[in-house]
């Protein structure tokens, strides 16, 4: 991956060569021609300066204005071709007509026919598509989106991995196979999605791995990407990183299955409920309630709510809750007395989602506990009440 | 007599060199981050795409914001500021509105259109602020929470809110302000591309005014048809477009908009939260955010993303504006006072050797030297010009002999400068205006005359004479009548 800092150096970089320029047409400006004419120094820099900059203004104006008005006059001669064009290509789909016919258009409405193409690629399945792949083939433009992706520019290479992967897979593999592991973040992101557009057997395995060792932004997005392929994961690529010895790894993966929310027939999750990182501890816990139910997991929770860490404590205590366990509300009435207000407030959580017993202990803080624990347990028991209204409401 | 005129032109050589020295300075800077801006720019467009952002908001491992909105007398916009908060397009946010100490309605309007009732809730204490009297929320399924507090103050409200916070992610906005329905989206995004490093982000604020709005949404975008907005408008967009994408970039933003920033809860609480002493409290809170992390040598960011996130309503009027910008430029120097040990200390990096030298120089007395430079120029070169003419009469007409006529003179070149060139500035731009609007007629032009004058002069003397003699007459008599009346005494 580019690092940021590299980005920055590029960006410095690019903005130093371009102050220079500036400075360089000043000074070209000044002595070739203003310096001649103004006998005092600092009014001919000066003008020079306005010159410059009233030039480069001009000019950028210019060209923005020019490139609207070629692009409009592009589309409105593609706009003419575009039903001729989709019109064969449906009939090519068909197999009802030779590539010839297209030969030629695509030779003299290269863009317009490009544009039907991707079109028709993104609308069409099955036989149809690779009927329409194959001619893309043919007409050489998955070697033109090949030659694309190996731009510097990023916006160009996510253009060419958002086309290829429409493609079948023996005229963009590799390329694609590339695209997976490119130096730029975003690139990689935007080529995983596209694969899973249209994935193949043991590509989901490979993009799940993207996802872990990806950034947050990658990894959120990605997991939303994979959830048709949970089944898939959950035979090879998800045990695989819920044993890696990398403890970033094997959180990066329970954040994604809790977000997934789904049952999971997972086993290699208890043993993580003792894990030497308190941050996969908790989210071990957090999982608990869509893992298959344990004898010996009534024992870990309580473990887990006398936890000195505290963010494991919230976690066991929200497991406590979500699998019924009474017998954890002594424990939990403990936390009420802690320091920490997080802990303090989970703990009253549980105890009002635990059902009469919890509710009662929480009464009794209400009037006996100390300032924290009653104000905590008020809360508690109020949010308590509002989400039953909400159940009643809803039924 | 050759030696003080040489050194006053050598005073004003070095004056003219000064001020092309400072506007060079601060073009050149300018130049510098607009073109840093717009590398950072196009470096941006390659991030995230729509798509992307769509799956986004699908997720449940994005991070819960909470959004705080401290309103102080506002019954006639609250509410359709908190429905529209509440309708942002986020899947994981709640709102919590604290009324500091409204005079007004507020807190009734909440409570009647949001069916609020009296709750029970724990404020963890982090922050200090003034007493809270009571909290409410909603019985239904909204996530609102309403803080009722004594007043004091946007920053004491904003602590006050933030207590009652329970996210990761704290969002500030004002209750005049309109958020775009996708800006805690665009506002997250550096948080997740940076976890743990990103303490504040904030976005581009856009004029509202000429905007058609309904139900708190901006339905319709247009320049404002006003002037004074229509021009706000455009240095919104200098401001947000220039400078801050490039500060951004340098990890050295020193201002995160009052009207809409996002902040880590756990950053905010430790750098102390809102300052209630200052004014520019957003600013304030930024610098000393960069401050508190430098000086712990931890890695962080500040970010500004190039986004439209929110809409503002900037003053119609010339006398809310002043008072406005007033209000900010005292802002800036508080903040910039307050952390003034920054400037030039390098082991602050870009922030005390560029940005924070940029501020007081260009953006604290910048205005204060603009007005400066030009009056001073100004009156210098009027008062060299209007001597120069007196001095070309004596060296020409000679036409007035006597030495105290000449030195008067000299004293009215002088006076002439402050005051009375203005006034004739503004009646001739006035006279260019009323020409354009195609004003006929001379205009009442009361003469007095000539002869008349020397009458007046004639019988001003002789009154003048009259007076010192009544005067002296009264003195004397009073003298004597005094005189008369002490020795009676004695």
């Amino acid at each position: 991956m580019i690092s940021e800092r590299t980005a920055h150096v590029v960006v410095f970089a690019k903005t130093l060569a371009a102050c220079a320029a500036y400075a360089a047409a000043i000074f070209l400006a000044d002595s070739v021609y203003f310096a001649k004419r103004f006998r005092a120094r600092e009014l001919s820099i000066g003008v020079s300066v306005a010159f410059v900059q009233c030039a480069v203004i001009f000019c950028m104006l210019t060209f923005s204005f020019l490139k609207k008005w070629i692009d409009q006059v592009r589309d409105r001669n593609a706009e003419r071709l575009r039903p001729r064009i989709r019109e064969l290509l449906a009939k090519y789909a068909a197999q009802s007509v030779s590539p010839a016919h297209f030969i030629e258009l695509s030779q003299t409405n290269a863009s317009a026919v490009e544009a039907c193409l991707l079109e028709s690629l993104r609308a069409v399945r099955g036989s149809g598509r690779q009927a329409i792949s194959r001619f893309a083939g043919e007409i050489g433009l998955h070697l033109k989106w090949q030659k694309e992706y190996g731009s510097r520019h990023i916006s160009r290479r996510k253009n060419a991995v958002a086309r290829l992967a429409l493609l079948s897979r023996d005229l963009s593999g590799d390329t694609l196979r590339r695209a997976l592991a490119d130096p730029d973040e975003s690139v990689r992101l935007h080529t995983a999605r596209a694969v899973l557009q249209n994935c193949h057997p043991g590509e989901a395995g490979q993009i799940f791995r993207l996802a872990v060792e990806g950034s947050d932004i990658t990894r959120i997005i990605l997991s939303e990407e994979l959830r048709p392929y949970i089944l898939e994961l959950v035979t090879e690529a998800i045990p695989t990183m819920l044993g890696s010895p990398d403890s970033k790894k094997v959180l990066c993966t329970l954040e994604i299955l809790h977000a997934w929310g789904k049952f999971l027939p997972l086993t290699g999750i208890y043993p993580l409920l003792r894990n030497h990182s308190a941050p996969v501890r908790a989210a071990a816990f957090r999982l608990l309630a869509l893992l298959p139910r344990l004898d010996s997991l009534n024992a870990e929770i309580l473990h887990g709510v006398s936890d000195s860490n505290p963010a494991v404590c919230c976690a066991a205590a929200g497991a406590a809750a979500s699998v019924g366990l009474q017998a954890a509300v002594p424990e939990l009435a403990r936390c009420l007395h802690q320091n920490d207000p997080r802990t303090a407030l989970s703990a009253a959580q549980a105890l009002a989602r635990l059902g009469a017993e919890g509710c009662r202990m929480l009464e009794k803080e209400t009037l006996n506990g100390s300032p924290l624990a009653s104000a905590v347990a008020l809360e508690a028991l109020e949010s308590a009440r509002t989400s039953r209204h909400e159940m009643v409401g809803a039924s | 007599m050759i030696e003080p005129a040489s050194s006053f032109f050598q005073f004003f050589s070095f004056f003219e060199r000064a001020i092309i020295a400072y506007v060079a300075a601060i073009n050149a800077i300018y130049f510098f981050l607009m073109v840093l801006g717009f590398f950072a720019l196009r470096r941006y467009r390659d991030g995230l795409i729509p798509e992307d952002r769509e799956a986004l908001l699908r997720s449940p491992l994005l991070p819960e914001i909470t959004i705080v909105v401290p309103a102080h007398n506002e019954e006639l916009s609250i509410c359709e500021s908190v429905k529209a908060l509440l309708n942002l397009n986020y899947p994981k946010h709640d709102v919590i509105v604290v009324n500091d100490g409204s005079t007004d309605d507020t807190l009734r309007v909440l409570i009647d259109n949001f069916r609020l009732c009296r709750s029970a809730g724990h404020c963890d204490g982090a922050l200090p602020s003034k007493p809270v009297r009571a909290i409410y929320r909603p019985r239904g399924p909204i996530r609102l929470t309403v803080v009722d507090k004594e007043k004091g103050g946007k920053a004491d409200a904003l602590n006050a809110g933030l207590g009652f916070a329970r996210s990761p992610l704290v969002a500030a906005v004002d209750s005049d302000s309109l958020l775009e329905q996708d800006a805690l989206m665009h506002v997250v995004e550096p948080f997740l591309q940076d976890p743990g490093k990103v303490l504040a982000c904030g976005g581009i604020i856009r004029v509202v005014n000429g905007c058609s709005v309904e139900h708190g949404k901006v339905t319709r975008i247009s320049t404002p048809r006003a002037v004074l907005p229509l021009l706000q408008t455009i240095e919104y967009l200098r401001a947000f477009l220039g400078g801050r994408v490039a500060f951004s970039f340098l990890n050295s933003l020193m201002l995160i908009s009052g009207a809409f920033g996002i902040f880590n809860r756990k950053a905010l609480i430790e750098a102390g939260g809102f300052l209630s002493t200052t004014v520019g409290e957003d600013m304030e809170l930024v610098v000393r955010l960069h401050r508190r992390w430098r000086e712990r040598k931890k890695n962080y960011r500040i970010v500004f993303v190039p986004e439209p996130v929110c809409w503002t309503e900037v003053p119609e009027s010339w006398k809310v504006l002043h008072r406005q910008r007033n209000r900010w430029q005292r802002g800036t120097v508080e903040s910039l006072a307050a952390h003034r040990h920054i400037i030039l200390k390098a082991r602050f990096g870009v922030l005390g050797l560029f940005a924070m030298p940029y501020f007081v120089l260009f953006e604290m007395f910048g205005p204060l030297e603009y007005a400066f430079l030009f009056f001073v120029v100004s009156i210098l070169f009027g008062i060299l010009l209007s001597m120069s003419a007196v001095v070309l009469e004596e060296f020409t007409m000679r036409r007035y002999p006597s030495v105290a006529d000449l030195l008067r003179l000299l004293a009215a070149a002088i006076v002439e400068n402050f005051g009375y060139r203005q006034f004739l500035t503004v009646w001739r731009v006035q006279g260019v205006w009323d020409a354009l609007r195609g004003k006929r007629g001379w205009g009442a032009m009361e003469r007095r005359g000539f002869q008349r004058r020397a009458a007046d002069r004639t019988a001003k003397d002789r009154r003048r004479f009259q007076r010192r003699a009544a005067d002296r007459t009264t003195m004397e008599r009073g003298g004597f009548q005094r005189r008369a009346a002490d020795r009676t005494a004695k």
